[in-house]
């Protein structure tokens, strides 16, 4: 049972950024992809939603294949992306978000979803009934996350959840994602922001130019070494 | 005064059905980010399928659902052969959709003939009071049948799920799509609801004014300008469709009717001018806007003196929010 990358290839406006990377993500367990901007993460995660069409290479999802999967056929097999630029619905409220977020399950399961991205997000709950283009950043990126959330996945990708949250609030949102992987889900975290992401991981990758070039499991991943060589040591540019 | 109500009388008919069309752009355009210039072909398709068969002799029930079928047909079609053309060059599917509108008139020359069609009658002739006007009772049943048809439309989009999806897929193709929603159902069925708009505005029409195959691309224009007019938004449009209908009705009765049509376009263009011209708001508005995206992505300053030279948008079309070839 896993979400794996095999030898992914994929180019963005013509210039290639993906260069044959492979990843597997079991299940239950939270991994993390760590690199500079413009290493390719972003082109990683929506190859894996399938809203990037990869050059070569292939998605499995506990072996099914996901290649020429459109993209919300890959949610219906349950594998859910929150995107780096959150593709929010600017016209519909708070609460018509997670609605559709949760559209294929019955109304109970919706209620009792709902219910505990509200425990989550509280300020959601308040702001129930708002347009989601009059929400701030930070608020609109906890819409993102509950979207997503309302789904239910068993594979979570979340591209940058860390964008406009306050770090109380992402802390928050880590350890919803820590019991969500105690009970089965995979979570790949794609993150800039290294030391929160490595705190709840069990396997981490660094991405660097479009190569992987460390991959690391354990615990206590924060304090690893070879990640401040790798990636926390690297001069941004 | 008689006079001028009837010519505002029969200025609101039309000026609903221009409103249903451009219903049909703006919610082609929302939805996919395409400009349907076949949407006028919809409405005369079901207009004369309808008139066709009932003067053969069918039941006017039975005729009236023909017309909508076909119309309904013909969108999904449409949407079927812009589906096959994604990953062309980005002007194709509005020059598919010309094409369309050309292929559709023909179509529907051979099939019905080089006369226009009135719809025969079902409702009693004598004409009824409604106020102070006297109108035919196939105008006021075009009235009052598009206000429920947009009352039905309204219901749809704010009350059903169904609604809120095209909604969530004109705001976000690709949030859509991570949702489980797909993008290209969402696109065929704005197309089929656009060509049962303007079906149904045809059939309705078909009684009062003889409908011609060759009339699909003169009203498709028309229904662009109402679209152009309300903004792209829904009750401004329709606000907009009464406009020019109004507009239009009151040309022909004082002027003479060739004028009519040199009055839509003429206001098109004031608006468009109007929209891009140095003294406008608007582009004042662009301005700004741009100023601030510039500052926001390259953190320089406030924005540099070529601004003032670059040509702002000639139609005052919102952003797409997707693009179907992206998919």
């Amino acid at each position: 049972m896993s979400l794996r990358a095999r030898e992914l290839t994929a180019a963005h406006g013509g210039v290639e950024v993906l260069h044959g990377v492979s990843l597997e993500l079991e299940a239950g367990t939270i991994g993390c992809v760590l690199g500079a901007n413009g290493a390719g993460k972003t082109t990683l995660a929506r190859c894996l939603a399938g809203l990037h069409l990869p050059h070569a290479g292939s998605v499995l999802l506990d072996e099914a294949c996901l290649d020429g999967l459109a993209a919300h056929r890959r949610v219906r097999a349950g594998l859910s992306l929150v995107p780096e630029n959150r593709c929010l619905f600017g016209s519909l409220t708070v609460a018509e978000h997670l609605a559709i977020g949760a559209r294929a399950a019955s109304p109970t399961e919706a209620a009792r979803r709902q219910a505990q991205v509200h425990e989550l997000f509280p300020v959601l709950s308040e702001r129930a009934r708002q347009r989601v283009d009059t929400l701030s950043g930070g608020q609109q990126q906890m819409v993102a996350v509950a979207r997503a959330l309302m789904g239910d996945p068993r594979y979570l990708v979340l591209d940058e959840p860390g964008l406009g949250l306050a770090p109380s609030i992402l802390a928050g949102v880590l350890e919803r994602l820590r019991s969500l992987a105690r009970e089965g889900t995979g979570i790949l975290l794609i993150e800039q922001n290294a030391r929160a992401a490595l705190r709840v991981s069990t396997s981490a990758w660094v991405l660097q130019r479009g190569h992987l070039t460390l991959a690391v499991e354990g615990s206590n991943l924060e304090n690893d070494p070879r990640f401040e060589d790798a990636y926390l040591g690297e001069p941004t540019q | 005064m008689s006079v001028l109500l009837q010519l505002l009388t029969a200025g609101v008919a039309i000026g609903m059905v221009l409103g249903l069309l451009g219903l049909g752009w703006v919610v082609v355009y929302r939805v996919s980010g395409l400009l349907n210039l076949a949407q006028g072909s919809f409405l005369v398709v079901g207009a004369l399928t309808a008139s066709a068969l009932a003067a053969a002799g069918w039941p006017h029930a039975a005729a009236v659902g023909a017309g909508l079928l076909a119309s309904v047909a013909a969108g999904l079609l449409l949407a079927g052969v812009l589906r096959l053309s994604r990953g062309g060059h980005h002007t194709a599917p509005v020059i598919i959709t010309l094409g369309a509108a050309e292929v559709f008139a023909e179509i529907c020359r051979q099939v019905f003939g080089n006369d226009p069609l009135l719809l025969p009658a079902f409702l009693p002739r004598a004409p009824v009071q409604l106020g102070p006007v006297t109108v035919a009772p196939h105008v006021a049943l075009l009235v009052f049948a598009t206000l429920a048809l947009l009352g039905l439309l309204w219901w749809v989009f704010e009350r059903t799920s169904l609604g809120k999806e095209l909604q969530a897929c004109a705001d976000s193709a690709e949030g859509a799509a991570l949702v489980g929603i797909n993008p290209g159902l969402i696109r065929a069925l704005a197309f089929a609801l656009a060509a049962g708009l303007a079906g149904a505005g045809g059939i309705l029409l078909a009684p009062v004014t003889p409908v011609g195959w060759d009339s699909g691309l003169s009203l498709a224009v028309k229904g662009f300008v109402a679209a152009v007019l309300g903004r792209w938004r829904y009750p401004g449009t329709i606000i907009a469709g009464l406009f020019l209908g109004v507009t239009e009705s009151l040309a022909a009765g004082y002027l003479a009717s060739a004028w009519k049509d040199v009055l839509v376009l003429g206001v098109l263009l004031v608006v468009l001018l109007w929209r891009t011209a140095p003294w406008s708001g608007a582009i004042r508005r662009t301005m700004r806007r741009r100023q601030a995206a510039r500052r926001r992505a390259d953190g320089t300053g406030p924005g540099s003196r070529h601004l003032l030279t670059q040509n702002p948008p000639t139609v005052d079309i919102p952003e797409p929010t997707t693009h179907p070839r992206q998919e």
